[in-house]
């Protein structure tokens, strides 16, 4: 209810910004394939800080697009009329790998796009691109299942199968638990498969599973699952602790929207280059908790983590 | 007390008591604020050990796990570990009580001997302080119990270590102030006495001047402080002194002589004041009695048209007195609707002098009387504007009036006379033609028919002839015209005749008598005296003198006057018509009064009332000689005057003055 009246908000502000304003104000495009409440979170955050800081800056938003043909009817649009344009998601991502576009664009709710190939520098991305990524180090994730699971040995990675944004789950995880000496044990997900044939495959054998950040589990797990009470749990997005996944380590969307609202400032109003604008990361992400999943699973949650975390029952 | 030991009490003693007594007051201030502050050292001490305690109670309770022993044992290890790295080297000392076994947890067994003894029972509050005394010492608690983790916290700290700052405050101070007072009062003394010496000197010094010995002097030295300064004053003083003595001594004289001058000179110059005061006052004085003796009225006028003079004569004149009038506003005195009130008030308000403005006013209570006034600005500007003088003229007017109708009277009188004497002989001619034609028609007379006979025809056919045209009345009428004429011409030769015909002596009441009894028997009056319609009122003084006159004539005046007033009332259908015949002496004269009550006559009529010819009736009726022949009888030939004295809605009144002869009153 409360994001279909953002919308709603949005979607008058735009209509009279677009007549209203004169010649000289900035024009903005934001687009997205699918639904995505990632992206919508991010979206709401940077429409927050761009309506504060700069009320003068023309937004259209096209979500939800159905496919990459929409996508890419819209970015033809988008080139002729704005003056910079956000891309969310994998689809967004990909369109930047395929075209060289002469106008700033700004990528969100991707994964590192390091890995993607997109760029090669995190700090200095060159060319007209930057963005935010929900990206967080593997290797605090490690730390992290460590308060609850002290004697962590093996862990399993459950990713989307065909995703890009697997790929790069899949290569930071393996780095971390290189570095950690965990073993990695890694399965592909696609609709279809039956997720507690899996979770019985490796009852006992690995310590704990680890989702990667795909919408696809959102979409496929259901709530408090009982194969989510027989493995110890983490997640890179806080939505899959409300289905009963034990623990999350995930970045704040409302953050990563305020971020990247500050880097369409720095290039439209300050003159910098997109090229030298960073990628945003959340360095300080949210611990997201499931009392429940961890009573049932036996474990004593760490004060320090109860301290900080978000707790669900 | 000597100097030195007040010097000494004042200066080393009391300061020194006042001190101590500053810093024993200090201190034991110093004791309370480091004992409360300690006090809420602690207390803020406990209070945050129990609000972490309480935090992390909130989180456990927040994730519903609050009541679980193994989070709670987690959260009581961290408190644990907190507290021992927090608490080690506080002044106080932590414990913890478990009550759930009546046992320490908290010091280690170590520390736990030197502090007092406390279990479970010994807190009855769930929070508190208290002051605690056994064989280990002085101690203050202050505690709280943790009712869910069944602990008690509490802070223990020793009675010394609450006062140990008051101690080294007390050991650092008293020796610091008591040391400089002692040295600072061997020093005082010993200073002290040489400068009193020398005081001393000064002193002995002084009073052998204050005794009269000017030539006294005391032993100096160098000055090197400032009591040489003082001493090395005086003596330079007491030299002055003695030098201004000598000095004064000799200009008291000179002063002296030269006062005497001076007052010499002061008493002429108030003597000469004196004199240009009495002078000034006896100009005051002359200019007051100058302003009271005016005749005309003077009224002084400040800017704001205030009266600021009003001499006697105003007072007389407007009967308002001077305290009165004094203060009021000049055009609030006089009255408005008068002739002149406007023309002044313009020319007052622009302060400008005029003369001699003449015509009608009235001013305070006073009868519209003929005024000349005259304004004079007064040259200086000062409070006072100017003088408004008001001269009455009224009589002076009436006696223009007067004289002007005497010329006029005397001219006219003249002119008719003239007239008559040339008129007399042309209608005697024509008269006596008339008579000769009326006497040539007679036919009784032989020569008229003589003469008819001669002309060819008949006397009685001439008469015939004469009587179908009316001849004969023609005739009559030119006799009875000629008649009326020469009546009037004889009226009119009265005119001319400047004194009267005297024949003898006369009573005027007599003549007086006479006249009413004419009138009574006149035609005109004849019936209304019948039925009593007038009312003569006759007041004739008594032993009047009689006077040479021409009693015909002055019958004839008194008739006019009379039986003009008499056809006044009669015209006026007066409803109680009266006349008032009054006689009395004057001065050298008598005077006769005659007054009606009828309804008067205007201003213009007034004026021309003893004008030959001037009549008031319709042509026929009146010749306009009567009060004119009246006038000339009185005046020209009797030497007396007649005047109309008043003639006003009420009635008339005629005067008439005839002089009384030597030769009558003899």
């Amino acid at each position: 209810m409360d994001r279909s009246a953002f919308f709603l908000l949005f979607f008058f502000a735009f209509l009279f910004s677009h007549h209203l304003e004169g010649e000289e104000n900035f024009y903005l495009g934001i687009a997205w394939v699918g639904s995505s409440e990632m992206s919508e979170e991010i979206t709401k955050g940077t429409m927050e800080l761009l309506s504060e800081l700069v009320p003068d800056l023309i937004v259209e938003l096209q979500s939800s697009l159905s496919d990459e043909k929409s996508l890419d009817k819209t970015m033809n649009k988008f080139i002729q009329e704005k003056d910079a344009v956000i891309l969310m998601g994998q689809a967004g991502l990909q369109y930047a790998s395929d075209h060289q576009l002469d106008l700033p664009l700004f990528l969100s709710a991707i994964n590192n796009p390091v890995q993607a190939d997109l760029i090669r520098n995190i700090e200095r991305p060159g060319g007209n691109v930057t963005g935010v990524s929900y990206f967080i180090d593997y290797g605090e994730i490690l730390s992290f299942i460590k308060n609850f699971l002290p004697e962590l040995d093996s862990v399993l990675l459950l990713y989307e199968k065909n995703n890009p944004a697997s790929d790069a789950d899949l290569y930071y995880l393996t780095e971390a638990c290189r570095k950690e000496s965990v073993n990695l044990y890694s399965k592909a997900c696609s609709p279809g498969l039956n997720m507690d044939d899996v979770f019985k495959l490796y009852y006992e054998k690995v310590d704990a599973v680890i989702f990667g950040n795909q919408n696809f589990f959102f979409e496929n797990l259901e709530d408090n699952s009982s194969l989510l009470l027989s493995i110890p749990s983490f997640s890179l997005d806080s939505l899959l602790v409300r289905r009963g996944v034990l623990a999350s380590l995930a970045p704040d969307y409302l953050k990563l929207g305020r971020l990247l609202a500050g880097s369409i400032i720095g290039v439209l109003y300050n003159g910098k280059k997109t090229g030298d604008i960073p990628f945003g990361f959340d360095k300080d992400p949210r611990i997201h908790l499931n009392m429940s999943t961890a009573e049932s699973l036996g474990i004593i949650v760490p004060l320090h983590i109860l301290r900080v975390a978000e707790v669900y029952r | 007390m000597k100097l030195i030991y007040k010097i000494n009490l004042f200066s080393l003693v009391f300061p020194a008591l006042m001190a101590l007594i500053v810093v024993l007051t200090g201190l034991s201030v110093m004791n309370r604020v480091i004992y409360d502050l300690n006090r809420k050292l602690i207390l803020k001490e406990i209070t945050n050990l129990v609000s972490h305690i309480e935090s992390d109670h909130k989180i456990l309770k927040k994730a519903g796990v609050d009541d679980y022993p193994q989070y709670i044992n987690q959260a009581k290890r961290d408190f644990l570990d907190y507290v021992s790295d927090k608490h080690n080297n506080a002044e106080n000392q932590l414990i913890i009580i478990d009550t759930s076994i009546d046992k320490w947890v908290y010091p280690g067994s170590i520390k736990a001997g030197l502090l007092p003894e406390l279990n479970r029972d010994s807190f009855n509050h769930i929070s508190g302080e208290m002051d605690l005394i056994n064989s280990k010492g002085s101690f203050y608690v202050n505690y709280v119990k943790i009712p869910y983790w069944n602990w008690i916290i509490v802070l223990v700290i020793s009675s010394r270590d609450l006062f140990r700052e008051i101690g080294n405050y007390l050991r650092l101070v008293l020796p610091l102030s008591i040391i400089p007072l002692a040295a600072g009062l061997i020093l005082n003394y010993f200073s002290l006495k040489n400068v009193i010496s020398r005081i001393n000197d000064s002193l002995f010094c002084l009073k052998e001047v204050e005794n009269g010995n000017l030539q006294t002097r005391m032993k100096l030295r160098e000055p090197r402080d400032e009591i040489d300064a003082v001493q090395q004053a005086i003596s330079n003083m007491i030299s002055s002194l003695y030098s201004l003595y000598t000095e004064l001594e000799t200009r008291v004289e000179d002063r002296t002589g030269e006062l005497a001058k001076t007052n010499a000179l002061l008493m002429q110059e108030i003597r000469a004041g004196d004199r240009a005061r009495n002078e000034i006052s006896y100009l005051n004085h002359y200019l007051k009695d100058i302003i009271d003796s005016m005749p005309t009225i003077l009224i002084g006028l400040n800017r704001d048209f205030s009266v600021n003079t009003w001499n006697p004569e105003a007072e007389k004149k407007t009967g308002f007195i001077a305290g009165k009038a004094t203060g009021m506003n000049i055009f609030n005195l006089m009255d408005r609707n008068s002739e002149l009130y406007s023309q002044i008030e313009i020319k007052v308000r622009e302060d400008e002098s005029f003369s001699d403005l003449q015509g009608k006013i009235s001013i305070g209570e006073s009868e519209v009387f003929f005024g000349e006034v005259s304004y004079f600005s007064l040259q200086e500007q000062r409070a006072e504007m100017g003088i408004l003088q008001i001269r009455d003229i009224t009589e002076k007017i009436q006696l223009e009036d007067l004289l002007r109708q005497s010329e006029k009277m005397l001219s006219v009188g003249g002119l008719a006379a003239g007239m008559a004497h040339e008129i007399n002989n042309p209608l005697a001619g024509m008269m006596q033609s008339a008579q000769n034609i009326k006497r040539r028609l007679n036919h009784d007379i032989p020569a008229n028919r003589k003469k008819a006979e001669e002309a060819g025809t008949t006397l009685n056919a001439i008469i015939r002839y004469s009587e179908l045209r009316n001849i004969p009345d023609m005739i009559q009428s030119i006799l009875d015209s000629g008649k009326k004429a020469a009546e009037i011409v004889d009226d009119m030769v009265t005119f001319s005749q400047s004194e009267a015909k005297v024949s003898s002596l006369h009573s005027i009441a007599a003549i007086l008598i006479n006249v009413l009894a004419s009138l009574k028997r006149d035609d005109a009056f004849k019936a209304e005296f019948q039925r009593d319609y007038f009312t003569i009122v006759e007041e004739y003084t008594p032993d009047l003198p009689s006077i040479l006159c021409n009693e015909k004539k002055l019958e004839q005046a008194f008739y006019n006057i009379i039986r003009n007033a008499l056809q006044i009332l009669l015209d006026s259908k007066s409803r109680d018509p009266r006349i008032y015949i009054r006689l009395s002496q004057g001065i050298n004269s008598l005077q006769v009064e005659i007054e009606d009550n009828g309804p008067g006559m205007n201003e213009e009529i007034q004026k021309r009332i003893f004008e030959p010819f001037f009549s008031t009736k319709e042509i026929n009726q009146g010749k306009g000689l009567g009060l004119s022949i009246s006038y000339y009888i009185i005046r020209d030939h009797h030497g007396g005057n007649l005047w109309l004295e008043k003639s006003d809605e009420n009635g008339s009144l005629f005067i008439v003055t005839l002089p009384i002869s030597t030769i009558g009153n003899a």
